[in-house]
């Protein structure tokens, strides 16, 4: 009794106080009083007060209010403002309400902020006036691709029909050129707000909370993410009703621009802070469980009256950017139970939120409480209102107690705001499932955070990620890879089904190929690459099921389907080396375009495509030994060139390509004892192309065609002098006239081909490529130079290739390709080296290739088009070191090579990788027998025996398959010729 | 007017010339608010722009440095603090007659000297009403305030501005600081 009087007392007191008015003077002693009771400690200065105020009551409460406020560490030192402040400057502020934007009349303003103005509108129709929320996007923003983006995304969001979603209607241009969009218009209180007056039952809030996420779910469904989920978005009507505002819009305004695409960021502009996910603040991209979290932090806050954490730290001090103290919160620091912080709030004694709060600073300090100065929000919508809330409010404690939200609840609103996306809710619907779950009484599927979820995990992962300097593939990951890809898929089908084929061609080359090329480079990246490429395929045949009645797109289709063979087989690219996948895909594209000619045997455009694709797939099979078939396909392609140019409308462009039908018959030639019939064809399209380049001496992809067709036969020509030699070693025979002539022709035609590179060089200064056609024709030109005496020409040549290459790997040092290209300068270097009978520098240069190999093999250990050279160097170095008859050396080396070719054939089971392996069997079966020679140790010649029969056996398994070519007969046979040998031996 | 014009006008207030003065705040005003306002262009939203830091960019753009002293240049920043005051004002109170739905003009008290644990946002009009209360109870004390909130001076700043000691301005911040704070947080 005693206590409520004083209470009362002082309440008298203060209000007397106030009217009355402070006086100078008496400020002039409180501020003395305060100034001495501050300086001393704490238990002293009641009485000191007491004594120094005497019977001012009024001033002695003033003096203990600021004591208390001083004790308080922080200080008023410094102001920030929050950027919406200077967002709505006088421009904005000034301008008078247009009468009408488009065809809406607007009758007044609603709102106001950060990205624009919010007014309530009219569409006149003859029949009736439809009510609309208008918003208009201020100035600054992206405007041309925010209209782009709005017509892409119109029909979509306008096709998102649900009783909880504010209905999108239009969105266009200004006359002034702002973007702006229309959305039904919603009689409401925001959630925050209507929570505050009306102080629901926890079930009532409960139930408004699963209104909500049954909107967010069907969003889902369509696979619009709102980005942007946050009390202020949620109207409440005055029946309960539930409506969520500005669906799709975030990612309108948010998404950078189609070049940016594969990158980074994402906006910051288009994100709440105090709603923000981990994911979100980090700048990546965005998907389904974004929503959940942002669905998370407002549960929270519908259980709690406060938010996970104090979000008004988020762009403080940081002009430009996000707050990292804030960052760490959002992305470490776990939140506190809700049951833990209500506990808190509600303990008795702590009738002020400050009070209550007092310690946890990782505690928002807001509150849903807002100044009686603002009118009830109406359609305030997506970033026009910033967390607004103003601090002196009294706190309303909810009308239930913390002990209800512990265990499930508490479970519940965990699980949904962790840092990991995937250790969230999978799904909204799981979500609210567990809601239902819990208003019914049965058990939760959330459970309490074990270790394993804390975000230890979470940091690491970002730490690599950060470290990483492969953002783009990073990005990838988290952007396609998970369910925005699945999404993606999904919408393409809807495309399909609606006809838009537009849309869908473009999404095709953006995800497939854009951000493939992005990463290529990169190493480690290939895992990441198959995974992409079979969405694509999977994709693409989804799309050629669906595209069956529309020619012109199975002729994308088709086209498509030879780029991702492009993708997954080229050489000398960074690719997946499938070739196999590449032979499908090619197969694929085949199929559609003969069907295509067949249907329309008119279309010369079906024909040309065909022509290509033949083209394609026959590299393709060469590059698995598959010859006869390589070889069908080329005689299809020389028979669809023909009919091109027979047809009467062909281009010199078919002209060209039927020169290269010659190129290409020439490429499928498989070895048949000997590379004759190669040769043969490779000079018929050497010809041809030298007399069409006459009439035609500047046409590019004509010269183009010539220089790589001198180059190839120069190479042949090369390969049968070094057939020839080995098998005059293993019949005596006396071929060194014929094997000088063939080097001496080869180094004509690579002379060739270099001039022809320079002249490319010359008339076409900003293509890069000219300059790597130099580099690689002179690498050429350089051995065959060495091994035709001209040593030191050749080296400099090489030498000069090698610094060319070294200057290309230094521009780009991510690209694990071009440090291969300097690992083949070695190698070649070696090969001329060795040609000029200097084997210690040869092994030197061997081993500088090496250097690099290892160490590209090593980031990136499935690159087979790697691990294949690397092998090729290994015994190429043992070679040499055997010559030197260093038989030991030799041997490290060669099972290096075996240790390479055992780990490809691991991953992959192709014959080529087989041979790999049998020949690396074979060369230290060799140079063992060459050991034991020496030393005459039993265990050395057991080995030897095995190695030789194992590399037999796998020869002959593979030749019995019928899988290798002709080329191995001689193998088997010499190889046997050992095996006798070696029996001999023992 | 230049930038040498400028200098002269701050350098003839600062010796007392009423005129000048009148001259002189305008067009500080309207620099400080052309700053905001492009800075608010050229940055996204949620960012926050401090008003001392515009107000040593206007310092910088109006101000040829080489010309003035530290005194000249703490009477500048004198002005420009008021200046800054009256922008925040007008536009709190250009967005209340606007009746808009979301909350007033926010500001966070944010510790300068220590990592400030909690973030208090405070309407910018009531501070005002608080600190016209303490200019009717001590002019000086006020001046302070003004100078710490809206131009971000430090203590030998103020002290040097207002010719003061600085133990005086940290003693009368700290007892400013703790009313201010009764006044807004109870």
């Amino acid at each position: 009794m005693a206590l409520c009087q004083s209470l009362a007392e002082i309440k008298t007191l203060e209000l007397i106080y106030h009217f009355l008015q402070m006086k100078p003077e008496n400020w002039q002693k409180i501020k003395d009083i305060f100034n001495k009771a501050i300086e001393m400690p704490a238990e002293s200065r009641q009485e000191f007060l007491r004594n120094s105020c005497g019977e001012d009551r009024a001033m002695l409460l003033e003096i203990e209010k600021m004591l208390e406020h001083a004790a308080d560490d922080d200080t008023l030192s410094k102001f920030n403002f929050l950027g919406e402040f200077y967002q709505s400057q006088p421009d904005a502020v000034s301008e008078p309400m247009p009468d009408k934007i488009g065809k809406y009349k607007l009758v007044r303003e609603i709102g106001r902020g950060g990205m624009g103005v919010v007014y309530e509108a009219l569409r006149e129709e003859k029949e009736f006036n439809q009510r609309v929320a208008l918003k208009v996007i201020k100035r600054g923003m992206d405007t041309d691709q925010i209209v782009k983006r709005f017509r892409y995304e119109q029909k979509i969001l306008a096709g998102l029909i649900h009783t909880n979603i504010a209905r999108f209607i239009d969105g266009g241009v200004t006359n002034d050129g702002l973007p702006f969009y229309v959305m039904e218009y919603i009689e409401g209180t925001p959630l925050d707000k209507y929570i505050y007056e009306q102080n629901p039952s926890l079930t009532e809030r409960l139930k408004i909370f699963l209104q909500v996420c049954s909107a967010v779910q069907f969003a889902h469904r369509n696979f619009i993410i709102h980005r942007d989920l946050k009390p202020s978005n949620i109207l409440v009507a005055d029946d309960g009703a539930v409506k969520l505002l500005d669906f799709g819009i975030g990612k309108i305004l948010s998404e950078n621009t189609d070049e940016q695409e594969a990158g980074t960021a994402t906006s910051m502009g288009m994100m709440t802070p105090a709603y923000a996910s981990p994911e979100q603040i980090l700048g990546k991209r965005v998907n389904l469980a974004t929503d959940i979290y942002s669905l998370g932090v407002i549960l929270y806050e519908l259980l709690t009256g406060s938010r996970p954490f104090d979000s008004s730290i988020a762009s403080n001090q940081h002009l430009g950017g996000v707050n990292p103290d804030f960052v760490r919160l959002i992305c470490e620091t776990e939140p506190a139970k809700p049951s833990t912080l209500l506990k808190k709030i509600q303990k008795p004694g702590s009738d002020t939120k400050e009070n209550a709060l007092a310690g946890t600073d990782e505690v928002e300090t807001r509150k849903f409480g807002k100044s009686e100065a603002e009118s009830t929000c109406r359609q305030a919508g997506n970033g026009f209102n910033q967390a607004a809330t103003k601090t002196a409010r009294p706190l309303k404690l909810p009308p239930f107690s913390a002990s209800q939200l512990k265990g499930d609840l508490d479970n519940i609103v965990l699980k949904s705001l962790r840092k990991e996306p995937d250790n969230r809710y999978q799904s909204v619907e799981l979500f609210a499932q567990d809601i239902e779950k819990y208003l019914s009484g049965q058990p939760v599927s959330a459970r309490p955070a074990t270790l394993r979820y804390r975000t230890t995990k979470f940091i690491k992962r970002n730490k690599i990620a950060v470290a990483s300097a492969a953002l783009v593939f990073l990005s990838l990951i988290a952007g396609i890879g998970i369910a925005t890809w699945q999404a993606y898929l999904a919408r393409v089908e809807r495309e399909i089904s609606e006809r838009r084929f537009e849309d869908v061609r473009q999404l095709a080359n953006k995800i497939v190929f854009k951000y493939h090329d992005a990463i290529a480079a990169l190493p480690g990246s290939t895992e990441t690459r198959e995974m992409l490429v079979k969405d694509a395929i999977d994709y693409l045949d989804r799309l050629s099921q669906n595209a069956q009645d529309r020619p012109e797109l199975m002729d994308e289709l088709a086209l498509s389907y030879i780029r991702i063979g492009n993708v997954q087989g080229e050489t000398y690219r960074a690719n997946l080396g499938d070739t196999q996948g590449a032979t499908e895909s090619y197969r694929k594209a085949v199929d559609i375009l003969e069907n295509l000619t067949n249907k329309y045997p008119d279309n010369i455009q079906y024909k040309r495509d065909l022509r290509e694709a033949y083209r394609s797939i026959t590299s393709s099979l060469v590059r698995q030994d598959q010859w006869a078939e390589a070889k069908s396909f080329a005689e299809k392609h020389y028979e669809t060139s023909r009919l091109i140019i027979n047809s009467g409308s062909a281009n010199l462009q078919d002209e060209i390509s039927f020169v290269r039908s010659y190129q290409i018959l020439g490429d499928s030639a498989e070895f048949d004892g000997g590379h004759e019939e190669a040769i043969k064809l490779f000079r018929q399209c050497l010809i041809e192309a030298e007399k069409l380049y006459r009439q035609h001496p500047q046409d590019e992809s004509l010269r183009r065609v010539y220089t790589s067709t001198a180059q190839r036969l120069g190479t042949r020509l090369e390969y049968q002098a070094d057939y020839l030699r080995e098998k005059s070693e293993a019949d005596n025979s006396s071929v060194d006239e014929e094997i000088k002539d063939l080097y001496l022709e080869a180094e004509r035609l690579h002379k060739l081909s270099v001039d022809l590179s320079y002249d490319l060089k010359r008339d076409f200064p900003n293509n890069q490529v000219y300059e790597r056609y130099i580099a690689a024709t002179e690498i050429n030109l350089g051995t065959a130079l060495a091994r035709n005496g001209n040593g030191n020409e050749g080296i400099a040549l090489i030498q000069k290739s090698l610094d060319y290459m070294v200057n290309a790997s230094r521009q780009d040092p991510k690209n694990a390709e071009a440090k291969r290209d300097i690992a083949e300068c070695y190698q070649y270097l070696a090969y001329a080296r060795a040609a000029m009978n200097n084997f210690p520098l040869a092994i030197d240069a061997n081993k500088k290739s090496l250097e690099i190999l290892e160490k590209i093999t090593e980031e990136d250990p499935t690159n087979f088009e790697f691990l294949k050279q690397a092998h090729l160097t290994y015994n190429n170095l043992g070679d040499l070191l055997l010559k030197q008859n260093k038989i030991n050396d030799a041997l490290i080396y060669y099972r290096k090579g075996k240790t390479f070719a055992e780990k490809m054939s691991e991953i992959n089971r192709s014959q080529q990788i087989r041979v790999l392996l049998a020949l690396s069997q074979e060369k230290i079966g060799k140079a063992l027998i060459a050991l034991y020679l020496r030393q005459k140790k039993a265990e050395t010649l057991t080995e030897a025996k095995s190695m030789l029969q194992s590399a037999y056996e796998l020869f002959s398994e593979l030749h019995q398959n019928n899988q290798l070519g002709k080329i191995y007969h001689y193998k088997i046979r010499k190889l046997e010729a050992d095996l006798k040998m070696a029996g001999g031996i023992s | 007017m230049g930038r040498q014009d400028v200098t002269s006008l701050l350098k003839k207030a600062q010796s007392g010339s009423r005129e000048a003065l009148d001259l002189l705040m305008p067009l500080v005003y309207q620099e400080l608010r052309q700053i905001a306002q492009s800075q608010m262009q050229s940055e996204r939203m949620n960012h926050t722009l401090q008003p001392t830091a515009l107000v040593h960019e206007s310092y910088i753009r109006l101000i040829d440095q080489k010309e003035v002293d530290w005194q000249n240049r703490a009477h500048f920043f004198y002005i420009a603090a008021e200046m800054m005051r009256r922008i925040l004002i007008n536009h709190a109170n250009k967005r209340n007659a606007q009746k808009r739905g979301e909350g007033q003009t926010l500001i966070n008290l944010d510790d300068v000297d220590s990592n400030a644990k909690s973030y208090n946002p405070v309407d910018v009009l009531e501070i005002d009403q608080l600190l016209k209360e303490l200019e009717n109870l001590d002019q000086q004390q006020a001046k302070i305030v003004e100078l710490r909130f809206f131009a971000g001076l430090t203590v030998a700043e103020i002290a040097s501005v207002l010719e003061v000691s600085e133990s005086t301005v940290k003693r009368e911040w700290r007892s400013a600081k703790a009313w201010l704070k009764s006044k807004l947080l109870s």
